[in-house]
């Protein structure tokens, strides 16, 4: 993890997470501004500002959702969701060389004489997700302080629902640590697993957007193909926000089981294979 | 009570393919615990591939490979027993070999401090303890074999598999190491692969020579080079008594390579000491005034090998 951490790519991450914080925190403001002078010094209601958010929130995921989010500062909210975006990406680009590096370089000698490779596979995965979790801390903590100062949201609104978010964002991670560690088991080449990452993120995406297609046709022809989306760490999203617990703990304990699971297939194929 | 284990390593009827080549075909050989085991043979011979395979890097196809009674792969009962000096495994070029040396240690299950002290005291004896902090990335070639050197000798193994050790260094360098390997001789058993005979005849006690994928002979450096049974002596001067040396009582045959300048001496059923022969020899060899130039026992590993390989 430290070695992540410290390597070049590490840094300029962790760079681009701040320089996102900014860009979100930035986007905010701007889209408040706008807000402002619309409303030409005119006071609206808080009502109507909860009952809008509640129309955006509705239109990402579901009625529920949208009643339960409405109550929430909006930027806590959008930052969740754009987190959700770019996770997948930033977690392949940390991740992909992890074992096929070792293999390339064939690095992975000198530790496996010493640790069970399951145990290998396991570490490295568990690095990459504790790595992004920390980038991603770091870009909600700097969102967190700008909301504050800007005084946006009171200090308990901030920590109410700023740490939740990104609790559900690292959980969300913890999916997609997984299925990069075993996009990198897949082959001797980090370019290759670089490749297969994307090709397997890629198809993920396409499923989920599928089946939130098929869900929108409501046709009880195709309603077998919406059973898919349980097959789709991006479709626990809408438990992981929902206001039941019984939802949140399922989608909590699917991607942690994503998570786990690729590892564990991961490890079956370092494993298996010649090192 | 913990039985005795007679062999450090044992190879039985090992076959390992990649594709359609067959890089061993039913190789097996055993090696003696304590013992410095040299495996030779040309390119391609198979030696790489018996080596990984005894290390639990590669599967067999059949056969199997056991170190110290365990299956090569039985990484968490071999775990700090069995330690290895890959050829062309890279460092990690972004860790100090500090935080190389002491990872590697915590993962052969040495506790925290310790590693650090285990850690050093390893880069201390190969010559290397002034670089702690500097990057694996930033190492000659050098100083990189003899970090790999440290971190197999790391917290004492009883195994050490060393594959080429000294392919690549300067005479100077290679010397030293083959001086640190010998230093270790007889703490542990020592499994060395080289293309360098002189060095493996000089270092082991035993060898088993490969030739494509088979083991083509094996046995202690002796009875490979036949040192009990032959001696060779350069001559600077002729003619030679060659009628008093057949005469010597246990010598069965002694030729005379004149191109070479090059005496042969053989004694198979001689029972005493190679040594006595060679007083015998010498002396008539003195008494008829001929010039020595060299003297050697048996063949010399170099010609066993052009012998016994393709």
């Amino acid at each position: 993890m430290r070695k992540n951490l410290r390597s070049a790519k590490g840094i300029v991450m962790g760079a681009l997470f701040l320089l996102g914080g900014g860009a979100a925190s930035l986007v905010y403001m701007a889209i408040k501004a706008l807000g402002d002078r619309l409303r030409e010094g005119r006071e609206v209601p808080e009502e109507q500002l909860r009952a809008l958010r509640e129309e955006v929130w509705k239109g990402v995921w579901n009625a529920d959702v949208g009643a339960y989010l409405s109550h929430s500062p909006l930027i806590f909210i959008a930052l969740f969701k754009a987190t959700l975006w770019f996770i997948p990406f930033l977690t392949l680009m940390i991740g992909f060389e992890q074992i096929a590096g070792d293999l390339q370089h064939r690095t992975i000698r000198y530790t496996a004489i010493r640790a069970r490779r399951s145990s290998l596979v396991a570490g490295k995965a568990l690095a990459i997700w504790a790595v992004v979790a920390i980038l991603l801390l770091a870009l909600h903590l700097f969102v967190w302080l700008v909301t504050l100062l800007r005084g946006d949201a009171t200090l308990m609104e901030t920590l109410s629902w700023g740490p939740r978010m990104w609790a559900f964002s690292a959980v969300f991670t913890a999916a997609y640590a997984g299925m990069t560690i075993l996009a990198s088991s897949l082959t001797r080449r980090p370019i290759l697993s670089l490749f297969v990452g994307m090709i397997m993120f890629s198809s993920l995406w396409v499923l989920d957007v599928s089946v939130d297609v098929v869900h929108a046709l409501d046709n009880e022809k195709y309603r077998w193909f919406e059973y898919v989306g349980f097959a789709i760490p991006d479709w626990y999203e809408v438990w992981l926000v929902s206001p039941k617990p019984a939802e949140v703990v399922g989608a909590i304990v699917n991607l942690l089981a994503f998570g786990v699971g690729t590892t564990a297939l991961a490890s079956y194929i370092v494993n298996r294979r010649d090192v | 009570m913990k039985e005795a284990t007679t062999f450090a390593v044992s190879v039985r009827g090992v076959t390992k393919r990649f594709g359609a080549t067959i890089a061993l075909n039913d190789v097996s050989f055993d090696i003696e615990s304590g013992a410095c085991f040299g495996l030779i043979g040309p390119n391609g011979a198979g030696k790489t591939t018996a080596f990984s395979i005894i290390a639990g890097f590669l599967h067999p196809d059949e056969g199997m490979a056991l170190v110290l009674d365990h299956d090569a792969r039985a990484t968490d009962m071999l775990q700090a027993r069995l330690s290895v000096l890959p050829q062309d495994a890279l460092l990690p070029a972004h860790e100090t070999v500090g935080e190389f040396l002491v990872h590697l240690a915590k993962l052969q299950g040495i506790a925290g401090g310790k590693a650090e002290h285990e850690a050093r005291l390893a880069l201390k004896e190969v010559d290397g303890a002034d670089w702690w902090t500097r990057r694996c990335g930033k190492l000659s070639h050098g100083m990189a074999k003899r970090v790999g050197l440290a971190q197999a000798f790391l917290g004492n193994p009883e195994v050490v598999l060393l594959d080429e050790p000294t392919a690549g260094l300067d005479p100077r360098i290679a010397f030293e190491i083959r001086t640190l390997i010998k230093k270790r001789k007889g703490g542990c058993t020592l499994i060395i692969s080289s293309h360098n005979l002189h060095e493996l005849e000089e270092i082991c006690d035993a060898a088993a020579i490969m030739d494509h994928g088979h083991v083509v002979a094996a046995g202690s450096m002796e009875e490979l080079t036949a040192a009990a049974k032959e001696i060779r002596i350069v001559v600077a001067s002729t003619p030679l008594p060659m009628d008093a040396i057949r005469a010597i009582p246990g010598i069965s045959r002694a030729d005379f390579d004149k191109k070479e300048r090059v005496l042969s001496v053989h004694f198979e059923d001689f029972q005493g000491e190679a040594e006595d022969m060679i007083a015998q020899v010498l002396r008539v060899l003195l008494d008829a005034n001929v010039k020595i130039s060299a003297l050697a026992k048996g063949k010399g590993l170099e010609r066993r090998v052009m012998e016994l390989t393709d």
